[in-house]
């Protein structure tokens, strides 16, 4: 099977994101590095290929220096091919995630012909998720979300996805857009001959300066939306210690015992 | 840690990180070490990565990397399990001494066996021929295009694991000069491996006997000319020195490591027993041994890598560092006090992992003779 993975190279946090005196949320950043869910979804991917002589393609969007990082890790994973995807289309709203599905569909059609073109469930810098369902959209392929494992059968892939509920099974004739969750397999380590060799290895790069996969006006309208943002808060645990000690009040048993059943925890 | 790594060399120390987090799990290696078994299968992910030719140009199907750096990476893997380290070292020194004296074709033959996940061996050592190499009595007798091999070899890493043999065999009665090195695949028959010698350390590394009984190769497995073979055996030594030093200076670094984190939570007279003198003292001088080693590994690598020999260099690492270890760990096991000798803690197998560093590769008595006629060469004029 050939495969086509969308990835990005996302800059993460290492220290615990605080509000500076201007009121902005600070934190250190790593350097950019392969979002995780991609690389399932490259394993996923190289589980396809593997021993069917099928490929492996890589693209990815984003700033220079993100992308270039994502893709070299992909090759070393033993990604065949590795794109890098320039588009000025996008300037105003490069965190427009239904535009940049728009974009990477038109890509994807530049590339050739794929089996399947996956990508991980969400990056962790922008986890609105839309990207794989406009990819999807604007090539008119079935898309299945959230997977959490794939087998082929021929050129029929049976998939769990995951939903609120428990879980869903089916199977889809490919051509197909699958995301995948972290729980689908473990991706390999890379190996050193491959990190070498992806140091150096030749990146390709597709450009696209006009969008045919969707038509002009509902083009337009999409990309000029403001971006989809959710700002996810982390309410605040009100914690409160009470320390009940025997050895100085005979009534500390029963005391916690009425404090949990107050809190409704006994 | 006192070496100045590169983004490169950070990132691939990582990586062997991760992966040994992985497989050489605290309960893994203790059953190994239990055992004194080496399971193959678990090195399948080591050679799925490479692991096994870090160091072997591209154009062999290997990484390419530096010694310098290879030598990083192992370091990084014996803290975790030496046994396991030199499992994958005796297999690509295998290589190394094919790819000192040998031809390309014979490199390249080699490195197609080992590519896809199999191990090699070094077979110099018999009952008899020890420390005195020269005094190897397996035969290697011409005949036609062939040879025949004979003799039994002993203490031989990765004996009964091996695919591929570099054999060093008698091919005349000319003393030192008599002596030729052959590849000698298993495919061949008549190679049987002894059992897997019960050792008190680095038991998950397979060490046993193997019999060469009539074995027929071509001439053209053999590396270099006929009468060189001790030559291709001690050039190979001297770089599998510092590779062996660099395992020791894992085992040092995990001495250290166990150490300090049991020194901080151990109490004694209500205080932390790294507030004590005596035992400041051990911790010092294990942190600076270890430093010591380290800079004395990598100066040597980077030696290597610029095409010396190393042959005094390499005996000096060798030395210096397989001593230092052998205190780094006893005083491990000091500072655990009783717990230290107890096999629930980590500290008395790398006591044990230790030993044989002093005596395999060339006792470090006879590293001491090679230094001092270095020695004497340099100031003979
Ligand atoms: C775990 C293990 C793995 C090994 N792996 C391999 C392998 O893969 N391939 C291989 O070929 N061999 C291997 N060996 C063999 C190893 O190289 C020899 O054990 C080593 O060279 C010492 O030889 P010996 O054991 O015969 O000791 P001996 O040579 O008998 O030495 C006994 C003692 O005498 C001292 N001595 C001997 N001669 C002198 C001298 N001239 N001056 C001063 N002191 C001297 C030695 O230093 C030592 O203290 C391995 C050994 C072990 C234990």
């Amino acid at each position: 099977m050939n495969s086509l993975v969308f990835i990005k190279g996302v800059i993460v946090p290492t220290t615990k994101p605080e509000l500076d005196d201007q009121g902005q949320l600070t934190a250190e950043t790593s350097g950019a590095i392969l979002n995780p869910a991609d690389k399932n979804a490259i394993e996923a991917a190289l589980q396809l290929a593997d021993g069917q002589n099928g490929t492996v393609t890589v693209a990815s969007y984003g700033s220079a220096d993100a992308t270039e990082k994502a893709l070299r890790a992909a090759l070393a994973l033993g990604a065949t091919r590795a794109v890098t995807v320039n588009s000025d289309l996008l300037k105003a709203g490069a965190d427009n995630n239904s535009a940049v599905g728009v974009v990477l569909a038109e890509a994807a059609k530049k590339l050739g012909d794929f089996d399947v073109i996956f990508t991980g469930d969400q990056a962790l810098d922008t986890p609105q998720g839309y990207v794989s369902a406009s990819i999807a959209n604007s090539l008119g392929l079935p898309y299945f979300d959230d997977v959490n494992a794939l087998n082929v059968d021929g050129d029929q892939l049976s998939y769990v996805t995951l939903w609120e509920k428990g879980e869903l099974t089916g199977k889809v004739q490919t051509p197909a857009v699958i995301s995948v969750t972290e729980d689908i397999n473990k991706p390999r380590l890379p190996s050193f001959k491959t990190k070498m060799v992806a140091k150096r290895a030749e990146l390709e790069t597709v450009t696209i300066d006009s969008i045919t996969v969707i038509d002009q006006d509902a083009w337009n309208q999409l990309s000029s939306e403001a971006p989809t943002s959710r700002l996810a808060f982390i309410p605040e645990q009100k914690k409160q210690a009470v320390i009940y000690k025997l050895a100085d009040d005979d009534q500390s048993v029963s005391k916690l015992v009425n404090q949990l059943q107050t809190q409704g925890i006994l | 840690m006192a070496l100045l790594y590169t983004d490169e060399q950070k990132d691939f120390l990582k990586m062997v990180k991760e992966f040994a987090d992985e497989t050489l799990t605290p309960e893994v290696v203790k059953e190994c070490d239990e055992k004194g078994e080496c399971p193959e299968e678990l090195f399948k992910p080591a050679f799925d990565m490479g692991l096994h030719m870090l160091e072997i140009p591209e154009k062999f199907g290997g990484a390419g990397l530096s010694y310098a750096t290879t030598a990083m990476i192992f370091e990084k893997l014996a803290s975790y399990d030496p046994g396991y380290a030199i499992t994958l070292v005796s297999t690509f020194v295998a290589l190394r001494s094919v790819m000192i004296a040998g031809t390309d074709e014979q490199v390249q033959h080699f490195a197609d066996i080992i590519a896809p996940g199999k191990f090699a061996a070094f077979a110099l050592s018999e009952s008899n021929a020890g420390t005195d190499a020269g005094s190897v009595q397996a035969t290697a007798t011409r005949e036609g295009d062939d040879y025949i091999l004979n003799g039994d070899k002993t203490f031989i890493t990765n004996g009964s694991l091996a695919d591929v043999f570099v054999g060093i065999f008698r091919t005349s009665d000319d003393g030192n000069k008599g002596l030729s090195a052959f590849i000698v695949e298993k495919s061949r028959g008549g190679i049987a491996a002894g059992k897997h010698e019960d050792k008190m350390g680095l038991r998950l590394s397979n060490t046993t006997d193997v019999t060469f009984d009539h074995v027929k190769v071509p001439a053209a497995n053999r590396i270099g000319d006929e009468g060189h073979g001790l030559k291709v055996a001690l050039n190979s030594l001297n770089l599998s020195r510092a590779f062996v030093a660099t395992l020791a200076v894992g085992i040092m670094q995990r001495a250290l490591d166990e150490s300090v984190k049991y020194a901080k939570l151990r109490k004694q007279f209500n205080r932390p027993i790294i507030k004590f003198e005596a035992v400041q003292e051990m911790l010092a001088d294990m942190a600076t041994q270890t430093e010591a080693s380290r800079l004395m590994v990598n100066n040597t690598m980077k030696m290597m890598d610029e095409g010396s020999l190393v042959r005094k260099e390499g005996a000096m690492t060798k030395t210096f560092v397989t001593d230092a270890v052998q205190k780094a760990t006893s005083d491990a096991v000091q500072i655990f006090g009783g717990y230290g000798v107890s096999k629930d803690y980590p500290v008395e197998k790398l006591m044990r992992d230790c030993k044989v560093f002093q005596i395999f590769e060339g006792t470090n008595q006879i590293q001491r003779v090679t230094i001092a006629n270095e020695l004497n060469r340099e100031y003979s004029d």
